[in-house]
């Protein structure tokens, strides 16, 4: 992540508000409008050319939030969208509203249908539907409300007013009254009691012509804000009510679909704003929550005893508790009632259950560790994006943080752990998070890992006969996160079906290849290193002329194909360019040691050279030399970055397709 | 009492597998030798179905399964349960998880969740169908899971029926199919592919299958019930008494409705051909609705009106069959939905619904007779040809059941002839002709909007690693034939001094459908079978070396013949210097299963690949 990354300041904010001040008088207020001119806007959002790709365009979005003394917050959303397409009328023929009953509440308030044809159609909310909503692997009750809408034409224009009030972290409790509002208000107050957080994003997949939020907080409640990835227009006022924040946009472009690009919270407009004054209150917060759950039992003091036995250090003791978290909770979260969704599951709950999501591993952990005596802290974290400094919820994980004598802290996460050998999985590198202790911490930050970390080794030892035949072995091993990967990709296979995924790997080598033998050492003795052994054969591999033979590299094609995953930033450029920056998760080394003896006599035509380019995100150096009958490949491929940006993608690229054009080039020899 | 039975069977299982020193895992190692690598075995899955004096159905299922791996706990921990929440009621029995240590950890109620298909949740009208997730809790490897459930009905039905193929995923040791009637009532049983007979007692019947291998399935194409032991059952004592309530709902949902007939108008006017109208009201159809994929069988919810349908704006693949009747009615065709079968036949008329899985619509024109349109996809490809194999049901005034019957392979053809030369600026030029035959003919691509020369362009700038096509002209283009001629470049030029020039063999000029596709060459084993079009696909390539270059291979040639069909690859050196490589492969089945993977595999490794490679001199 560079400086360039970073959003913009309220500074470029503060410079466009002079003008803006003064446009604000202008804005359109919806809500308020008549018919007419509601009319007026959909008419003057433009049609279906205006908006190539995209099948409506949303006219007008308004959030209005009303902010109590407690925190419980109103939300009143407006929205007008105008169908462009007979895609986009299919797309916009059912509308889903998700809530969790026990902590928020919401209610489509009005729809009406401004039909191309002038006419104005209000749509039956008795239409309504509450419904669970799809899940998988968490299981804690959300629903949905779902409307349906009389069928749409391209035209058309959609006008929606919904009421949702309460907070978004789940939790369930018991007597849920299903799809209306509770009397009971406390059920939606937020945790943090008083407290106040949101996170705007101010461009979405679609087209936006406008996009107002507009926040109401009481007298005397200070609130921090920040706009970033770009200027926002805004205003502030201020009456006896309260204080009220204005903040909108015009004629937001829809973000482009491209794969494996940076999370939209990292590009897109966004306002973070938050009544919290500090990371050290959360923190405190957080710790405050948990402060008594972490509890052993005999049982777990049994099990912490047998795990760390015979273990000598500090680090291997908690590696050991660490990979029994990983390894033996799975990831399925059932929920617990009040507290869910913020709080972790006490330790003795999930040691029962043997299941849970990250805050209940990492509760599970905690537990473990400080029966062993170990002091540790939860923690939250954002998996793949940016935490921004003004403090409001940006987490989607929880994690640890093993403080050690020394007052410094050890990350660890067993979530993302399973099958590693890393304490902190480097795919989490550069991530911000937050510990939870009762003297507060603030907003840190993971430090960079670099690639020479995270070597993917092929070791090639092949031969070739004068008719082309080949007959070789691979052995695969890895170092820190690529050796997890090699775990996990192996380890986690369905067995039988294990030999049909190698021999998809070595099809990237020759789809003729026949593989021969299979050896893979355990992927959960972390002790012992973990690798590989794959002999195989190709029949008539080197296109074999009269007196010669060529070929290209078996090693080095594993790496530089789509049909494996060894060297994933090579799937990652298969765009000729990009809007938005690749996120591709962790910094990585491929490298190739390769010898391929062959019949005596033949030499390489031509000179032989070695290669190498350094980018600021990628390098490589390759060499190829003959030594006797024998061909030798050695080399590496840097991925030296988990961003890169838009506009270093290009030579990025550049260097990963000079890299691979070297790598996989077919070589002549003659005798 | 059969229950009990069943119960007390597994019971015993169970307790002496977790009672043993090594438990289950040691029972299940030591049994079979397919067992050895398995990530999971199932010990016993029962499924029992009753139907009572009133035609109330209970459907129980009873699992239970050794979890040894992460990808096993991965599949089997977190179970989902499918059932119609507006006519049946789910209750869970028993979710318990058996320890290794002999402890059993019972699955509490917030371990049992209700959700929403996935891909429903946009599609209220089918979101009855309801999915409830049961969380197996304190799962450890060696730990046997037992899941037992009862799905209810509400209301009652006329017939029971099903069709239960024992493949597995997992190696499975007892599976049990129990069906009960009330006193009196007659089943009629189907079987195939070795399954058993149903072993009766009274107005009971069960089926009991042991020790099923596991196997990953792999998308053939093909349905598994062709190749794996399966059985068909049903209360009916006919095909109509069977398929009446699926077809009459059909029908009275089918019917024309006023509210698509502008649109239909629209998209008729200046269409002349009857033949031309009916594709494009399936266009109009097809861009009417969006697709929703649901998790249940095709007739095992009753389809909603055409109306309906439309103003909801998605269907699932019954309703699309039903808009797409009705629009056709309403445009004034004889439309009439045709049930098509899974795959072939065992059941000699007494085919139960569940033997359904898709549904096209018959409609005829003058021009090109009887059309079989599918509801889901333009029509691009002679429909009949494609049903080869299956059995249909015509859902008219009188239900009538056939199976289409085998392609020739004579029948479908798709044969390129090129002839490459050198012309200037040390480019290739390449002229050809293709001709294609039956199922690959473009005939109905092109009726349905797609452009012959994009088409074209799309086959022709694939060869030899990257043409341009320069000229392009058609020289018949009907239902079963299609004969074009084209010309193209390639170039050889860009190359370093060094290096060569590698040019992959043409393939057929058009493959898709044939089935070669599902062929993946570096695999050793599939354990599903892969569907194929009888056909004969051939390319011939006369090359000529251009000047100051010298050829240095040619693909191999080769011969190989089997119960599939037949591959050759075959090398003419001519007298003026050209060489002439002549690839065929004929395949003579519409089935390749897993015992003749290999054979399929050679004769496709046979056919396919290779390489032209030049050198400069």
């Amino acid at each position: 992540m560079t400086k360039k990354d970073l959003p913009c300041t309220i500074s470029r904010l503060a410079a466009l508000i002079a003008f803006l001040s003064v446009a604000f008088s202008l804005v359109p207020a919806a809500k308020a409008q008549t018919d007419e001119k509601i009319r007026d806007l959909i008419a003057a959002a433009g049609e279906a050319e205006d908006y190539p790709g995209s099948g409506y365009v949303s006219v007008l979005e308004r959030t209005d939030v009303t902010v109590e003394e407690t925190g419980l917050a109103h939300f009143r959303r407006y929205s007008i969208e105008k169908i462009l397409t007979p895609k986009g009328a299919l797309e916009r023929s059912v509308m889903r509203f998700d809530y969790d009953p026990a902590s928020n509440f919401i209610s489509i308030e009005r729809t009406r249908i401004f039909r191309a044809s002038g006419e104005v159609e209000n749509v039956d909310l008795s239409r309504v539907v509450d419904l669970f909503q799809p899940a998988s692997m968490i299981y804690w009750g959300g629903r949905m409300k779902v409307l349906e809408l009389p069928r749409l034409s391209v035209g058309d224009a959609v006008e929606i007013e919904t009421y949702k009030k309460g907070f978004e972290i789940a939790y369930l409790d018991e007597g849920v009254t299903v799809g209306s509002e509770s009397p009971d208000e406390e059920r939606y107050v937020p945790p943090m009691r008083g407290h106040f957080y949101d996170v705007v994003h101010f461009r979405a997949d679609h087209p936006i012509k406008e996009k107002r939020y507009d926040l109401h907080v009481p007298p005397g409640k200070p609130i921090r804000y920040r706009v970033y990835n770009g200027p926002l227009y805004s205003e502030q006022r201020f009456d006896d009510k309260g204080t009220h924040y204005s903040f909108w946009i015009y004629d937001s472009q829809p973000l482009p679909s491209e794969p494996r690009s940076a999370e939209a919270s990292d590009v897109v407009p966004k306002l973070v704003v938050a009544t919290l004054s500090s990371w050290q209150e959360k923190s405190r917060w957080f710790a405050a929550i948990h402060d008594t759950i972490y509890n052993d039992n005999e049982e777990i003091r049994q099990l912490v005893k047998k795990l760390v036995s015979g273990k000598k250090t500090d680090v291997e003791k908690v590696a050991a508790l660490q990979h029994w978290a990983a390894q033996e909770i799975r990831y399925s979260g059932i929920s617990m009632g009040k507290g869910e969704g913020y709080t972790h599951h006490p330790g003795k709950m999930t040691f029962a259950d043997r299941c849970g999501v990250c805050k209940d591993k990492a509760g599970m952990l905690i537990t473990l560790m400080r029966s062993a005596g170990y002091e540790a802290w939860p923690a939250l974290t954002m998996a793949g994006a940016r935490v921004e400094e003004v403090p409001a919820d940006q987490f989607n994980h929880s994690v640890v943080a093993w403080k050690r004598p020394d007052g410094t802290y050890t990350m660890l996460d067993p979530t993302w752990v399973p099958y590693s050998t890393e304490l902190w999985s480097s795919a989490e590198q550069e991530q911000h998070y937050v510990i939870g202790t009762p003297w507060g911490e603030d907003l840190m930050q993971i430090p960079y890992s670099p690639p020479e970390k995270h070597v993917l080794k092929v070791t090639s030892r092949a031969s070739i006969d004068s008719v082309g035949n080949l007959r070789g072995s691979l052995r695969l091993e890895a170092t820190n996160y690529m050796d997890q990967r090699l775990r996990r990709w192996l380890g986690t296979h369905k067995r039988d079906d294990l030999r049909a995924y190698l021999e998809g790997w070595l099809s990237a080598i020759s789809p003729n290849v026949k593989v021969e033998k299979i050896s893979i050492g355990d992927p959960l003795d972390f002790d012992t290193d973990f690798k590989c052994d794959i002999e195989y054969r190709v029949k008539r591999y080197a296109v074999a002329g009269a007196g010669t033979l060529d070929f290209a590299s078996p090693a080095w094609k594993l790496g530089f194909s789509r049909l494996t995953p060894l060297l994933p930033a090579y799937s990652a450029v298969e765009l000729e360019k990009r809007e938005l920056p690749l996120f591709i998760w962790h910094t990585e080394t491929f490298s190739c040691d390769e010898k391929v003896t062959l019949p005596a006599g033949m030499k390489i035509r031509g000179s032989m050279k070695s290669v190498s380019k350094e980018g600021e995100y990628a390098s490589f150096s390759m060499e190829r030399t003959q030594e006797g009958n024998k061909l030798i490949n050695i080399g590496k491929v840097l991925i030296k970055r988990r961003t890169i940006p838009e506009e270093s993608y290009l030579q990025f690229r550049a260097i990963l397709e000079e890299a691979a054009a070297y790598a996989t080039r077919r070589v002549i020899f003659e005798l | 009492m059969k229950r009990v039975i069943l119960s007390a069977l597994f019971l015993a299982f169970v307790s002496i597998a977790v009672s043993m020193p090594e438990g289950a895992a040691g029972r299940a190692r030591r049994g079979s030798q397919i067992d050895r690598d398995a990530d999971a075995v199932v010990l016993y899955d029962s499924l029992a179905i009753s139907m009572d004096n009133l035609g109330y159905i209970t459907t129980r299922r009873h699992r239970a399964v050794v979890l040894y791996t992460d990808n096993a706990i991965g599949r089997y921990g977190d179970p989902r349960i499918l059932f119609d929440s507006r006519r049946e009621e789910l209750r869970v029995k028993t979710a318990r998880v058996h320890r290794k240590d002999g402890a059993t950890v019972d699955t509490k109620a917030n371990g049992i969740n209700r959700t929403t298909p996935f891909g429903l949740d946009l599609a209220p009208d089918y979101a009855g169908w309801q999915e409830t997730v049961v969380t197996h809790v304190g799962i450890e490897k060696g730990c046997t899971a037992e899941l037992e459930y009862e799905i209810v009905d509400l209301e009652p039905r006329k017939n029971l029926s099903g069709l239960q193929v024992f493949s597995a995923e997992d190696p499975t040791r007892l599976r049990v199919v129990v069906v009960r009637l009330p006193q009196g009532q007659e089943l009629t049983c189907c079987r195939a592919n070795g399954a058993p007979e149903p072993e009766r007692k009274g107005s009971c019947w069960t089926w009991t299958v042991r020790d099923l291998p596991g196997r990953t399935p792999y998308d053939g194409g093909s349905w598994e019930g062709e190749y794996f032991p399966s059985i068909a059952y049903s209360t009916a004592s006919s095909l109509e008494e069977s398929l009446f309530d699926a077809a009459s709902k059909i029908s009275e949902a089918g019917v024309p409705f006023a509210s698509c007939k502008s649109a239909i108008d629209k998209v008729l006017e200046g269409v002349n051909s009857e033949e031309e109208k009916i594709l494009s009201v399936q266009k109009l159809s097809l861009e009417s609705v969006r697709s929703v994929r649901v998790p249940y069988g095709l007739l095992s919810s009753p389809p909603r009106t055409a109306q309906r349908i439309y103003d909801s704006g998605y269907a699932s693949t019954l309703d699309r069959a039903v808009l797409l009747a009705a629009m056709l009615r309403t445009a004034g065709f004889e439309a009439e939905p045709v049930l098509v079968s899974l795959g072939r036949s065992f059941c000699r008329g007494a085919e139960p619904p569940e033997f359904f899985g898709s549904v096209v619509i018959s409609v005829s024109s003058k021009e090109g007779g009887e059309l079989f349109l599918d509801p889901l996809s333009p029509y691009s490809r002679d429909g009949f040809s494609m049903l080869s194999g299956k059995t249909l049901v015509r859902l008219g005034k009188e239900l009538s059941i056939f199976e289409v019957p085998r392609v020739d392979p004579s029948a479908n053809r798709s044969s390129m002839t090129i002839e490459i030369s050198p012309c200037k600026d040390g480019r290739l030029a390449g002229h050809g002709r293709a001709l294609l035959m039956g199922v690959f003919s473009p005939y109905y691509m092109v009726r349905s909007g797609l452009s012959l020369e994009k088409y074209a362009k799309e086959h022709i700038e694939n060869l030899l690693g990257g043409a341009e096509l320069k000229k392009f002209s058609v020289l018949s283009l009907e239902r079963h034939r299609c004969e074009m001629e084209f010309e193209f470049e390639a170039a050889l030029s860009d190359l370093a001094q060094d290096e060569r020039a590698y040019l992959p063999f043409p393939l057929p000029f058009d493959a898709e459908l044939s089935g070669i596709e599902r062929v993946k060459l570096e695999r050793s084993y599939i354990g599903d079978a892969i569907k194929l079009v009888p056909c004969n696909l051939e390319v011939s390539c006369t090359l000529e070396i251009p000047p100051g270059w010298k050829l240095v291979s040619l693909p191999q040639e080769s011969s190989v013949k089997s119960g599939i069909g037949s591959a050759a690859v075959t090398v003419e050196a001519r007298s003026d210097g050209k060489k002439i490589v002549r690839s065929e492969l004929s395949i003579e089945q519409d089935i390749a299963e897993p015992s003749f993977y290999a054979d399929l595999k050679a004769l496709v490794s046979s056919f396919e690949g290779g390489l032209v490679v030049l050198e400069r001199e």
